[in-house]
């Protein structure tokens, strides 16, 4: 082992003080030894920047292969998503229906007193209420659905007319119900022009018995309505 | 109202005389910083976080009235600072020292020289694995350009330790690679 073999390194990092630079250098242009271990230090430091600079270009390469499945699953399953909302939702082929809107509007205090003046009979034991649902109230007002009520004759007094109508159709609704459409159904899932009646069985202690909602084009509807 | 300018110029021409520094050194030492921070184990993210707020943090030193003596290693010993508390911090996101799941596929030219490029990455990398901690980090520093004695600054320690600690490192890796 050569004495100078210590301070090789130091001299090849320029670290030595210039008189003892001098003597390594002089020392290692005649030993053989050293000019080969300064040839391997050589060697060894050219591989170690290589390692440095190739685990930077591979950690740039890491970050952007992680996120290309990530990207490209979101995307895929953003298709998806959009496919299914379309085949589910099939809006743009439904004929647009205009619908009309609510005909009376008022409450259920200024109803009770127009009953109490009116003489009227109290709720029968099976009353009708008609719920709609019209998807332009959603879109519109916010409001999307409307329980209507009024008793007909036979309906208001049953003891008159000597028998009770279980069907009746509320022709002008004295009442409504303002219920927000996200209450009741998704945005967009009703189209437009689109109503939903729903039938409301009220047993005598006041509490619901039955619901049962139908689908009806208001158009029609209206043109049912009048005479 | 000379009297009153004197004191406005002088902030003033230290202010551009600031930023013209840290412009100049960030420059010159983003890329050899953020080299070593990868090495050394944080991701390339993360690697990005601490430089620019190394940066940062030089920027605000020499507002500051900070020293300008030694500002490499001044700089370097905060992002080293940074780094060690992140790696600290985040435990569970730095196993290993260095990233043991870092494959690193050379650009070369055929597949005779990519196979070959690619063993003796794993060899060094098997090598850079037997070094210790300190080890390491000299030689890190080293190839980032700093001296011994900025080496010293920044992991603190005698510029003599690290003369030894770079020489025993090296020739282990000459070692390891020989074989």
């Amino acid at each position: 082992m050569c004495e100078f073999s210590g301070r090789l390194i130091a001299w090849m990092d320029r670290e030595l003080e210039q008189g003892e630079a001098c003597n390594v250098e002089r020392h290692v242009r005649k030993c053989i030894e050293c000019r080969s271990c300064v040839a391997e230090f050589e060697r060894v430091n050219g591989e170690f920047e290589e390692y440095c600079e190739a685990v930077l270009k591979s950690k740039e390469r890491h970050g952007s292969m992680r996120w290309t499945p990530v990207l490209w699953g979101a995307t895929a399953a953003a298709a998806a998503g959009l496919v299914a909302l379309m085949l589910t939702h099939p809006r743009a082929r439904v004929e647009q229906v205009p619908v009309p809107p609510p005909l009376v509007t008022g409450s259920l205090t200024s109803l009770a007193a127009k009953g109490m003046e009116g003489g009227l009979a109290p709720l029968t034991s099976h009353r009708r209420i008609h719920r709609r649902h019209g998807s332009d109230f959603g879109a519109n007002s916010g409001a999307a659905c409307c329980a209507t009520t009024t008793p007909t004759e036979a309906e208001s007094n049953p003891a008159r007319t000597g028998k009770e109508n279980v069907n009746w159709v509320a022709d002008e609704p004295s009442v409504q119900i303002a219920i927000p459409a996200a209450a009741m159904f998704p945005p967009g899932a009703v189209p437009e022009g689109v109503t939903f009646v729903a039938d409301l069985s009220i047993g005598p202690d006041g509490s619901a018995r039955q619901v049962r909602l139908q689908p009806r084009i208001s158009e029609f509807e209206r043109r049912l309505s009048q005479p | 109202m000379s009297d009153e300018s004197v004191p406005l110029a002088l902030p003033l021409s230290r202010f551009a005389t600031d930023m013209c520094e840290a412009t100049y050194l960030y420059r010159e030492l983003q890329k050899p910083l953020l080299r070593y921070l990868v090495c050394l184990g944080l991701s390339r993210d993360e690697a990005q976080d601490v430089v620019q707020d190394a940066f940062v943090s030089l920027q605000r030193h020499l507002a500051a009235n900070g020293s300008r003596e030694s500002i490499k290693s001044w700089l370097y010993r905060v992002a080293h600072n940074q780094a060690r508390n992140r790696q600290k911090s985040y435990a569970r996101r730095f196993g290993a020292p260095l990233d043991a799941g870092v494959e690193a596929i050379p650009d070369e030219e055929t597949p005779e020289r990519k196979v070959l490029a690619k063993e003796k990455f794993e060899r060094l990398e098997r090598a850079m694995l037997t070094l210790s901690e300190s080890e390491r980090e000299c030689l890190l520093l080293r190839a980032g350009g700093l001296r011994y004695r900025e080496i010293g600054e920044v992991l603190g320690m005698a510029t003599s330790t690290v003369g030894d600690t770079v020489e025993r490192a090296i020739k282990k890796l000459a070692e390891k690679c020989n074989v």
